[in-house]
């Protein structure tokens, strides 16, 4: 499963829909866009509908003509993707990878679980973009869900 | 369309005769623009010129003291100098490759042969999702601008350690996420065979760099055809091994399921080569197979050894539904005209049918966005990479990614989290993995009847820059031929063919073989000798041939 889209945070956007096209969204920070989408005739597309969400979740600071760009481009793509719903495929097992007789002569291919120290920490701790000692700094979660 | 043009520019030989006047030079660190134009290099010559293996070449070289690891050098460095302004395929070009090659030079001058790997000398690119210590790391994308891992990936310290010298790090699509190189965040790399052209994707900084002789051979990642379709629009080999062959151990993730690193090089022989080097199981990679890797070298025999019909009996199945409408004739001439080839060859040649092919780029896209919207949730701004300024945290995650991801990036996040969201995981992500059982179960199929599997390597030859940007599913579409690849888990090399007209001078078409899991040996003799024996093609790109410094 996907931790999330783009964004990892708790923020669930307030929506306010206006018309079957157009959509008016604001979060927890106070920020507000409104995005247009396409839709068929007559029909809502799929942002209108739960995925409209996704979109707020993850692009919460997008310039509103970015995100235009973005939704045809997108509602094409899931549109080829629904090629697969009229495949039968009952009895068919789902292939988490690429599963070999290798793999499964093998048997698992885990190292030993024994704990070590990476030897090189100092460069790690070098690449943080914002380090306060023993800490890594990050801001304050000022939105917190109660 | 002509399907084997001989062009009269691509029968340059490359690289150059040495003359033996010629003294080491001692190494030092130093910028691209100090290096003086360099001594010419031997050049090893199959008979009829088909291309022979820089590796062994360069090994023969060094041996017999004729050239040494500094010449080669700076030869390859001031041969870089000279193109990149028109290529763009390097990010990052190593500082230390000097100081690399005189520690050959010195080990030499010490022990002799004995104390050469089989790569010593040898100029490798590496792309840049693949971790390295030395040098910057950026995936492709401003939010690793500047990132220098803290360790090595297992295939670079694989190769440094049999004596490889990684010049740099070569240009890509944003984490692999692309068919041209132009997705990359920094820069545009362009084909040598036509510099308004693509060079493929994403390892198209790989594969452009290897045409451009700027390397001999170089590391590319392939998710989805991304190692062998830049070899196809660039005319030079690559090689996607059975997924488990080489360690994932820093290779920035894209789709873990799909992900393998594979190789690019101008002869089968030296990818071949290198694909030793690299391989074998690692402790860090839990999915990297306990088989044993053969000895990859003992199989590129000299023609000159052969009989008439070395493939004599050598059953090949040629993939109908790779030859359909979409695909340009021009490729179906030079496809076709490699299976009279290979029938000539002793190749018994038929027609295969794999029922799910078409499933198997919706299948793909699904399974690889979702699996990258996972994959990329890592860059957060916190332990990495860019970093915007915010006084919340959730904020400081959305400016982070929003102003570091580009639009690629940020619109195969967002369809990977739809599929696989609740109410739509059973409806997309399941159904893609069950296609996957359907079409490893008929790759297995046609395999038990056939010895390998050909198709194109891409539907196209390279196409102009811009002309897809903008245009998302025409860009998928190209990955047609290369996708069903990966689901499967199969091992497949790319050999360029033949041409079509286009450029200055033709343009490269490549022929993918397909092999079962881990018989990547099979793959390379016959590739081999496919190539070896190949008439009237020789694929040098304009770029290189033209320069009257290389004749």
């Amino acid at each position: 499963m996907a931790t999330g889209g783009l964004l990892l945070g708790r923020s669930f956007p307030l929506l306010l829909i206006h018309s079957s096209k157009t959509v008016k969204l604001t979060n927890r920070y106070g920020r507000r866009a409104s995005y247009s989408f396409l839709g068929g005739s007559g029909s809502p597309c799929w942002w209108q509908n739960s995925a409209a969400r996704f979109l707020a979740k993850a692009l919460t600071n997008e310039e509103a003509s970015d995100v235009e760009d973005f939704s045809p481009k997108i509602q094409q793509v899931i549109e080829w993707f629904e090629k697969l719903q009229g495949v039968d495929l009952n009895q068919v097992e789902p292939g988490i990878r690429a599963a070999t007789a290798a793999e499964a002569e093998e048997g698992v291919n885990l190292r030993d679980d024994v704990p070590a120290t990476f030897p090189k920490t100092d460069a790690i701790i070098k690449g943080l973009p914002s380090y306060d000692e023993p800490n890594v700094r990050v801001p304050r979660v000022l939105n917190k869900e109660d | 369309m002509l399907s084997t043009l001989h062009s009269p520019r691509s029968l340059s030989r490359f690289p150059l005769h040495l003359t033996s006047s010629v003294k080491p030079r001692a190494a030092s660190a130093s910028s691209l623009s100090d290096y003086p134009p360099s001594p010419p290099l031997p050049v090893a010559q199959s008979p009829g010129g088909a291309p022979a293996s820089q590796i062994l070449t360069i090994r023969r070289s060094l041996l017999s003291g004729s050239v040494t690891a500094t010449q080669l050098a700076e030869s390859y460095l001031s041969r870089l100098r000279l193109t990149e302004p028109q290529l763009n395929s390097f990010i990052h070009v190593s500082d230390s490759v000097l100081k690399s090659a005189q520690e050959i030079d010195d080990k030499i001058a010490k022990g002799g042969g004995e104390a050469l790997g089989p790569l010593a000398g040898v100029m490798v690119g590496v792309k840049d999702n693949i971790c390295t210590v030395d040098m910057p790391s950026t995936g492709g994308s401003r939010i690793l601008e500047n990132y220098r891992p803290p360790f090595d990936a297992t295939a670079v310290k694989r190769l440094k350690e049999k004596g490889g010298i990684v010049v740099g790090k070569t240009n890509l699509d944003e984490f692999g996420m692309g068919s041209t190189t132009e997705g990359s965040g920094f820069q545009v790399t362009a084909n040598p065979w036509d510099l308004g052209r693509v060079p493929g994707g994403s390892s198209g900084g790989s594969a452009s760099a290897v045409s451009a002789r700027q390397c001999v051979v170089s590391l590319g990642s392939d998710t989805g055809g991304s190692v062998r379709q830049p070899a196809s629009f660039c005319g030079v080999v690559g090689l996607k091994p059975t997924y488990g062959r080489v360690s994932r151990f820093g290779l920035m993730a894209y789709a873990s399921s799909l992900d393998v690193i594979g190789c690019l090089g101008t002869s089968v022989a030296d990818v071949g080569i290198f694909l030793n080097a690299i391989s074998g199981h690692d402790k860090f990679d839990a999915t990297s197979s306990k088989q044993e890797v053969p000895d990859f070298e003992s199989l590129f025999a000299s023609i000159n050894l052969l009989e008439s019909k070395p493939l004599s009996g050598l059953k090949v199945g040629l993939i109908r539904e790779t030859l359909d409408d979409g695909v340009d004739s021009g490729v179906k001439s030079a496809i076709n005209a490699a299976v009279l080839h290979m029938q000539e060859l002793g190749c018994i040649v038929n027609e295969v049918s794999l029922s799910s092919f078409s499933l198997g780029l919706p299948a793909y896209y699904i399974l690889a966005s979702s699996e990258s919207s996972s994959n990329l949730s890592r860059y957060d701004g916190v332990r990495y990479g860019k970093q915007t300024v915010s006084d919340e945290l959730n904020a400081l995650y959305a400016d982070s990614r929003a102003s570091g991801f580009g639009p690629e990036v940020k619109m195969r996040i967002l369809m990977g989290t739809y599929a696989l969201s609740a109410g739509y995981y059973d409806a997309y992500y399941k159904r893609a993995q069950q296609v996957r059982t359907l079409i490893r179960e008929s790759f297995k199929t046609a395999l038990d009847s056939n010895d390998i599997l050909i198709s194109p390597a891409a539907p196209s030859v390279a196409y102009e820059m811009g002309e897809k940007k903008n245009d998302p599913l025409s860009m998928y579409a190209g990955d047609i031929m290369t996708v069903n690849v990966n689901l499967a888990g199969l091992p497949a090399l790319v050999v360029p063919c033949g041409f079509v007209e286009g450029g200055p001078s033709g343009l490269p078409v490549g022929l993918q073989m397909i092999g079962a899991a881990f018989h990547e040996e099979k793959l390379l003799k016959i590739g081999h000798l496919f190539e070896q024996t190949l008439q009237g093609c020789r694929f040098v790109p304009p770029l290189v041939a033209d320069d009257p410094t290389w004749e």
